[in-house]
C-alpha cells in the first residue's frame, strides 16, 4: 500500500522538484555540523581569552577579533575585487582545462588499448613530480602572470582527471556492455548509453579531488610571485609585516577552499543519486 | 544457398505455423592450451512461431553459450542461424536476451530502460515510451515508471529485464535462467507472470532453466542437452493446454513429465556431485 502510493507519488513529482527536494535534505545542517561548530567555537575563543590576558605574543598571533578586522578591510579593499577575479581566472580556467584535457584523454586511453600504452609512461612521470617543486622553472619559464599559475594547474589536475576517468571506463560493468552489444548497440551508442554514464562516479571523484588540488596550486604559485591574486595579498602583506592580513588572507583561502570543495561533492553526490 | 533458403519451408510442421529460428549444424568452440574446447557439438534446432522451448541441461553444458551464439555474441564455429528464413551472423534487433542478472543501466528510470532498445534503433521518444509504458503496464509495474533500479525488489527488476526484451519486439526472445536468483515463491509468480505476458505476446521463446518443473509448465516443448560439449539427448513435447493455472504443476501428469526428464538428467551426471 505504501509502497504503491510512494509509486505515484514519484511518478508526479517533476525532476526539477525531485533535485530540489534531494538537495533541500542534503544541505539541511544536522547534527554533525552543529558538534563541529561547537568545537570550532571552543578553540576560537579560547584564543581569544588567551590573546586578551597576555598568555600569547599578539604581535605574532593576534587575537580572532583582530583577525576578522583585517578580514573585512582586505575584502573591502579597493584592490580586492581584482586578487579575487585573478585567483578565480586561473582556478577557473585550469581546472576547466584540466576537465576537460584530462577526461577526453582518460576516455580514449580506458577505451583503446594503444592509447592508453603510448600515454602510460607520461601518465606516470608527471603524476611523480613533486608539481609544487616546479614552480621556480614555472615562473621562469611563464613569468609571473597567470600563465604559470594556470601551467601549474594543469601539471597538478590534469594525470589525476585522466587517471580516474580512465578507471571509471575500465570499470563499467562488463555485464552491461554486453546487454548493450546484445540489443545490437554500436561503439559509438554503446559509449554514449553505457560508458560515460556508468563512469561518471570515478570522473567526479577526479574533478572533486582537482577542485582542491587547483584551489592550493593557484595560492601557492601566487606566493612565489604574482602581481595579483589571493596569494598576492598574503605575500603583500609579509613584506609589510602586517601579520593580521597574512592570517586573514589564510582564512580566506581557507573558506574559499572548503566551499569550492563542497559544492564539488555536492554535485558529486548529486550525479551518482542511482547509486546505491 | 539456395538450398539453405529452402530449409525453414522443408521444415514447417503439419499445423502449418512456420519456423521461426532456425538452427543447423551449430558448433560453439573457445581458444584452449590444446586447440580448441567445444562447448555446444552440432545442435540442430528448429522452433515455431509462438512456440516457447525449454532447454535444461547439466551445468557447465554449454546452454549459456548456445543463446550467446543464437544472439550473435559468440560467433559459431560451425553451422548456421536462420531467423524468419534470413541467416544471421551478428546480433540484431531480431533476436533479444534476457540474462540472469537484471543488467539495467542503473542511472535509467524503469520507463528508460525498457524504452533502451528501441532508443538504440532511433525510434523517436514518444513512440518508445509508449510502447514502454505498455509493457511496464502488462509487467505489473504500473506506477514505477519514474523509479530506478536501486529502488525495484530483485523480482522487480527482473520483470523490467523481461519488459526491456519484450519492448524490442524481437522475433525470437531467449531467456537465461532469468528467475534463478529470485527466491522460491517469488519465481512461481514470476512463472505465472510471464505465462501471462506470452499468452498474450505469442512471443517465439527459448527459455533455459536449471528447475524441471519450471521447463514442463512454461515450455509447449522442453529439450534435454548432454553434459559439455552440448548435443540434444532427449526431447519431451508438454500437453498441457493454455493458459496454464499453476496448480497444473501439482498435477500426477506434470509429476510424471519431471521425473522422466529427471532421469535423462541424471543420466548426463546433471545431479553428480562436483
Ligand atoms: N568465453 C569462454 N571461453 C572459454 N570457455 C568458455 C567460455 N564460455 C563458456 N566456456 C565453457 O563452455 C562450457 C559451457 O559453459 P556454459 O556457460 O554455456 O554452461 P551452462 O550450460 O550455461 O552452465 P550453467 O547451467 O551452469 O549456467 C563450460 O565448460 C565453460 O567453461
Ligand atoms: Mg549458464
Amino acid at each position: 500500500m505504501t509502497m504503491q502510493h510512494s509509486a505515484r507519488a514519484g511518478g508526479l513529482a517533476s525532476a526539477r522538484n525531485a533535485t530540489a527536494a534531494w538537495l533541500l535534505h542534503h544541505a539541511t545542517i544536522g547534527r554533525p555540523a552543529l558538534l563541529g561548530t561547537l568545537s570550532m567555537a571552543t578553540i576560537v575563543l579560547a584564543w581569544q581569552i588567551s590573546a586578551t590576558f597576555g598568555f600569547i605574543d599578539t604581535l605574532f598571533l593576534p587575537p580572532p577579533t583582530e583577525i576578522m578586522r583585517a578580514l573585512v578591510e582586505v575584502v573591502t579593499s579597493d584592490t580586492f575585487p581584482r586578487d579575487l577575479q585573478t585567483s578565480a581566472y586561473e582556478f577557473g580556467l585550469g581546472l576547466g582545462i584540466s576537465i576537460l584535457v584530462g577526461g577526453t584523454l582518460g576516455v580514449l586511453a580506458g577505451w583503446y588499448r594503444p592509447f592508453d600504452e603510448l600515454l602510460r609512461p607520461i601518465v606516470i612521470a608527471v603524476n611523480s613530480v613533486p608539481n609544487l617543486a616546479l614552480i621556480p622553472i614555472i615562473i621562469l619559464l611563464f613569468g609571473i602572470g597567470t600563465t604559470s599559475k594556470i601551467v601549474l594547474v594543469l601539471l597538478s589536475c590534469i594525470v589525476v582527471m585522466e587517471m580516474n576517468t580512465q578507471a571509471g571506463v575500465e570499470n563499467v560493468d562488463r555485464q552491461l556492455k554486453r546487454m548493450a552489444r546484445s540489443f545490437g548497440a554500436t561503439d559509438r551508442q554503446l559509449i554514449r548509453t553505457v560508458v560515460l554514464p556508468g563512469m561518471v562516479p570515478f570522473f567526479m571523484t577526479g574533478v572533486r579531488i582537482c577542485v582542491g588540488k587547483a584551489v592550493v596550486a593557484v595560492a601557492v604559485a601566487e606566493l612565489f610571485g604574482s602581481v595579483a591574486g589571493l596569494g598576492n595579498i598574503l605575500i603583500k602583506a609579509q613584506s609589510e609585516m602586517n601579520m593580521a592580513v597574512m592570517y586573514a588572507a589564510v582564512v580566506l583561502l581557507t573558506v574559499i577552499g572548503i566551499a569550492l570543495t563542497q559544492t564539488a561533492v555536492l554535485l558529486e553526490r548529486l550525479l551518482t543519486r542511482w547509486k546505491d | 544457398m539456395g538450398m539453405m533458403d529452402k530449409l525453414p519451408s522443408e521444415t514447417a510442421p503439419e499445423d502449418g505455423r512456420a519456423v521461426k529460428l532456425d538452427v543447423r549444424g551449430s558448433r560453439v568452440s573457445f581458444p584452449s592450451k590444446k586447440g580448441r574446447f567445444v562447448a555446444v557439438d552440432g545442435i540442430d534446432l528448429a522452433v515455431k512461431e509462438g512456440e516457447f522451448v525449454a532447454i535444461v541441461g547439466p551445468s557447465g553444458s554449454g546452454k549459456s553459450t548456445f543463446l550467446m551464439a543464437l544472439d550473435g555474441l559468440v560467433p559459431l564455429s560451425g553451422g548456421t542461424i536462420t531467423v524468419e528464413g534470413k541467416e544471421v551472423y551478428g546480433p540484431g534487433p531480431d533476436r533479444a536476451v534476457v540474462f540472469q542478472e537484471a543488467c539495467l543501466l542503473p542511472w535509467r528510470t524503469v520507463l528508460d530502460n525498457v524504452a533502451y532498445g528501441l532508443e538504440l534503433r532511433g525510434r523517436p521518444k514518444a513512440e518508445r515510451h509508449a510502447v514502454a509504458r505498455d509493457l511496464i503496464q502488462l509487467s505489473g509495474l504500473a506506477g514505477f515508471e519514474q523509479f530506478y533500479p536501486r529502488q525495484l525488489s530483485g523480482g522487480m527488476r527482473q520483470r523490467v529485464n523481461i519488459a526491456r526484451a519484450l519492448a524490442a519486439d524481437p522475433a525470437v526472445l531467449m531467456l537465461d535462467e532469468p528467475f534463478s536468483g529470485l527466491d522460491a515463491q517469488t519465481r512461481e509468480t514470476m512463472q505465472g507472470e510471464l505465462l501471462k505476458i506470452w499468452d498474450e505476446r505469442k512471443k517465439t521463446a527459448i527459455f533455459v532453466t536449471h528447475q524441471i518443473d519450471e521447463a514442463v509448465y512454461l515450455a509447449d516443448r522442453v529439450i534435454a542437452f548432454s553434459k559439455c560439449p552440448a548435443r540434444i539427448v532427449a526431447e519431451w513435447e508438454i500437453p498441457f493446454p493454455r493458459p496454464r493455472p499453476l496448480s497444473i504443476k501439482h498435477s500426477d501428469e506434470h509429476r510424471r513429465i519431471e521425473n522422466e526428464i529427471w532421469k535423462v538428467l541424471q543420466r548426463e551426471g546433471a545431479f553428480a556431485a562436483h
